[in-house]
């Protein structure tokens, strides 16, 4: 199996599949995230392996990289910078 | 994916562009376009003083990080805002920032909140009831007050920030569904100087959040990698979210969305002419800096609110 970490979660998904196909199957947005296989960068072509280990790492500061039209999120303040 | 400069092993690939490449040329990409948008814009010359605002995030060291490179004067600016939020939030920011200063010998100004009035910003939310219960309106203020004063203080012709595309665009995004013409008026890469204030400018403006995050990861600076404890849920977090599944599946749709604003904004295709709507700033009379309320800022209103309700 492969195993993504995004946060505190954990996610396993079959090896054989892209990096895309993978974030796709875990709903997380790859537009918020890059992943990192051994402390290296990896692309959304990526085949995964099994025994790999994807550690996702959020773009957007705070933000949880989750397809919001899968999720919960409330709506609460805003945070003004500048 | 191989690297189109030279065909080794991609690492980071910008779908917007229809551009991959090694961590190498990367590392070369990054400034090469920071100095392209500098120039752009007219942001500032190799002669004048910057100040830039950094607060232990990605984006604002990666800016300081790519002035430094490109050899430009830059000072950085910390703000201790006294956050804790049980991870030790500005305690933490703040040692990652001195870290980074300390490696690259560059020049910090610290300056804490509290120390200058009295309270952390919770604290001064609290007793200004602005925010309905959430620091972060009062974040903000304190933030764009303090940074304007240091810099005119210290002589710096310009302020930097380390905003990026994805704030730009959520910011224009969440402007646009209030139709909040004033402050789309407001929004660019720069903000000109004004009764004495130093310019305003946004030199990562046209990197993706996505972007910025690989330079940090490649270029090995440490920043906090948690956001502010106050910034979860937020409506701007959300915008970009949403902005970002756009992406994904029409690449290229944010930097279109900031792009073709700028452009109708230059036009003078928005709303009402510049000049009508900076007529309606003036000075504060404590502190000189802008206001559309004709007595004191907004900012030296809750400071004196603060101090009275200490007092009691």
């Amino acid at each position: 199996m492969v195993k993504l970490i995004l946060r505190d979660k954990e996610y396993e998904v079959k090896p054989g599949m892209t990096l895309l196909s993978a974030l796709q199957k875990i709903s997380v947005v790859p537009e918020s995230v890059i992943a990192t296989r051994e402390g290296e960068m990896i692309l959304e072509d990526e085949i995964l392996k099994d025994g790999d280990v994807v550690k996702l790492i959020a773009v957007i500061s705070g933000g949880a990289g989750i397809d919001t039209r899968t999720s919960n999120t409330e709506l609460r303040g805003i945070c003004h910078e500048m | 994916m191989k690297c189109k400069k030279c065909g080794g092993k991609a690492s980071v690939n910008m779908r917007q562009h229809k551009l991959a490449l090694c961590k190498e040329h990367y590392l070369d990409w990054v400034p090469e376009q920071t100095e392209r948008f500098i120039k752009k814009y007219e942001m500032f010359t190799r002669d004048e003083k910057i100040l830039v605002a950094v607060s232990g995030g990605k984006d604002s060291l990666a800016l300081w990080d790519i002035l430094h490179r490109l050899g430009y004067h830059a000072d950085g600016l910390y703000l201790g805002l006294g956050i804790d939020g049980g991870i030790g939030y500005s305690h933490e920011s703040q040692r990652l920032t001195e870290k980074f200063a300390h490696e690259r010998d560059l020049k910090l100004h610290i300056v804490d909140i509290e120390t200058e009035y009295g309270q952390p910003i919770p604290v001064l939310s609290e007793i200004s009831h602005r925010g309905h219960g959430k620091p972060c309106a009062v974040c903000g203020l304190a933030k764009r007050h303090e940074m304007n004063r240091i810099a005119r203080d210290l002589g710096y012709d310009v302020l930097a920030t380390g905003h990026n595309l994805d704030d730009e665009a959520a910011v224009l995004f969440g402007n646009t569904l209030s139709w909040s013409s004033e402050y789309l008026l407001r929004q660019g890469p720069v903000l000109p100087a004004s009764d004495g204030l130093a310019r305003k400018v946004k030199p990562l403006c046209r990197f993706y959040e996505r972007e910025m995050t690989a330079y940090s990861l490649v270029r090995g600076i440490e920043y906090i990698y948690e956001e502010c404890p106050f910034a979860e849920g937020s409506q701007s977090i959300y915008y970009k979210e949403l902005l970002n599944q756009l992406e994904t599946a029409r690449p290229g749709a944010k930097l279109t969305f900031y792009l073709r604003f700028l452009e109708a904004r230059k036009r003078g295709d928005l709303f009402i002419e510049k000049d009508l709507e900076r007529a309606h700033l003036r000075s504060c009379p404590k502190c000189g800096q802008p206001t559309s309320t004709g007595d004191l800022c907004s900012f030296c209103r809750m400071i004196e609110k603060a101090t009275s309700a200490q007092a009691a």
